[in-house]
């Protein structure tokens, strides 16, 4: 029997390929390589990984990843706290940050909305935005989940839960991304975009 | 003769699921060719010539090559993208229940086309027609699903005696597959559920029409309720795979 087919190295390529985006070639890959590295590096990555795992914890307010509880956005005097921008997951909060154009804070529900995959509402994080509308005096919500049919279901859901607060309720603008050619844009956005055109 | 390397089809989007950074597997329905699954690497990113081409409900001209373990999707043109769906909770959830059911009884290769043809045509209805009819259009693409698949309910005759029913309040088994009579049914061991005559009436009026004629049907909500209870049933019972989607949209009545 081959020696690498069992023990550490299988376990460690079992456990690479668990990883998002991480096929059984790369995750060989990455293995051979790690078994190259310095013991220090490796401690450093293994160091790291623990690290996250032990003081990285969700905000108990807006259920960002965070090291402190609220979140740095959470804490701020400076951001509007009426304004509430819902998203599927951490990573659009840092997506939406890039742009500096948005200074309210935000809510991440963890997914969204997916009847055919067996994720229902319950299974995000609704009930604790429903939670913050009674204690905070939101004046808008903008719900930016992904215009895809899950991020629209999602949208939707919230926005009938919504109606009785009487709040703002807002969705992100649609339209041609910069770089992109017009040829290959889809008819919805195309007609979402002509019909949000602006003066020039 | 071989499969070309590079082929072009019609089909609706039934299912996608993301993978990695920006690339998706998507399940398709085609006519001619039935159920399809193919690979659209980058689709996700939003510069990409195939982005927001291959969205759930989407009919679309697809042209996919040949690959090693799933084709890949090359080229997509939109030919209708029923957006009015997406813009109500009650016509997108059952949407999705159609297009689960579809889903699960569709299959690869020829012979698909009844699905693919009731599925476009539903679509269609939900697209344009009333929130108020999607209840009905759920039960008539229910009935005529089970009908292209041979597991249509039997409301007609009783399935242990084969005596016609009379017009009056039966009881229906799922495992039996139909209406058992009044007759039969003190025999029976199986759990037996209540279907009134004004149900049985609708159902068989449903089945036999239009759909154009079945949204001018004026159903109360209970008899619309005691139906959907027994085509739930009656799919649970006779098709593989849980109808994941009927939750949410019960969720949200």
């Amino acid at each position: 029997m081959n020696s690498t087919n069992n023990g550490p190295i299988e376990r460690l390529v079992s456990e690479l390929h668990k990883l998002p985006g991480i096929g059984p070639k790369t995750a060989q890959r990455l293995a051979y390589y790690l078994v190259r590295i310095s013991k220090d590096d490796a401690s450093q990555l293994a160091d790291a990984i623990h690290t996250v795992k032990e003081k990285i914890d969700f905000c108990s307010e807006c259920f960002d990843i965070t090291e402190n509880n609220p979140c740095s956005i959470c804490a701020s005097d400076n951001r509007d706290k009426t304004r509430i921008c819902v998203v599927e997951e951490p990573l659009d909060i840092r997506a939406v940050e890039k742009t500096r154009s948005y200074i309210g804070t935000y809510h991440v529900l963890h997914g969204a909305i997916s009847p055919m995959n067996d994720v229902g509402p319950d299974d995000l994080r609704i009930d604790a935005l429903l939670k913050r509308m009674k204690l905070l005096e939101v004046e808008e919500i903008i719900i930016a989940t992904n215009p895809n049919v899950e991020g629209e279901a999602t949208a939707l859901y919230i926005q009938r839960l919504l109606e009785p607060f009487k709040v703002k309720i807002t969705r992100p603008a649609r339209g041609l991304p910069v770089g992109g050619d017009l040829e290959y844009a889809d008819e919805i956005t195309l007609s979402r975009a002509m019909e949000g055109r602006q003066a020039f | 003769m071989a499969k070309p390397r590079i082929y072009t089809t019609t089909a609706l989007v039934l299912k996608y699921r993301n993978y990695g950074e920006a690339d998706r597997f998507v399940t398709l329905l085609s006519r001619n060719l039935g159920q399809l699954q193919g690979f659209a690497k980058g689709v996700r990113r939003s510069t990409s010539k195939l982005t927001g081409h291959l969205e759930l409900f989407y009919k679309v001209r697809i042209t996919l090559a040949v690959g090693r373990n799933t084709d890949v999707v090359t080229e997509v043109q939109i030919l209708k993208t029923l957006g009015k769906i997406n813009n109500n909770l009650d016509t997108m959830s059952c949407a999705l229940t159609i297009m689960e059911l579809a889903l699960n009884i569709s299959t690869e290769g020829p012979g698909n086309e009844n699905i693919y043809d009731l599925l476009d045509q539903t679509l269609n209805r939900l697209n344009i027609t009333d929130e108020s009819n999607v209840d009905k259009l759920l039960t008539y693409y229910q009935l005529n699903i089970l009908f292209i698949s041979g597991l249509s309910p039997e409301f007609k005759e009783c399935v242990e005696c084969g005596s016609v029913l009379k017009q009056q309040d039966q009881l229906y088994s799922a495992p039996a597959g139909g209406i058992i009579c009044p007759k039969c049914a003190p025999k029976q061991t199986r759990s037996l559920v209540n279907l009134s005559v004004n149900a049985i009436k609708v159902l068989r009026f449903i089945g036999n029409s239009d759909v154009e004629d079945v949204e001018q049907l004026s159903v109360p909500k209970n008899v619309v309720s005691q139906i959907n209870d027994v085509l739930n049933r009656h799919i649970d019972h006779h098709i593989d795979g849980k109808v994941r989607s009927r939750a949410f949209l019960k969720g949200i009545k």
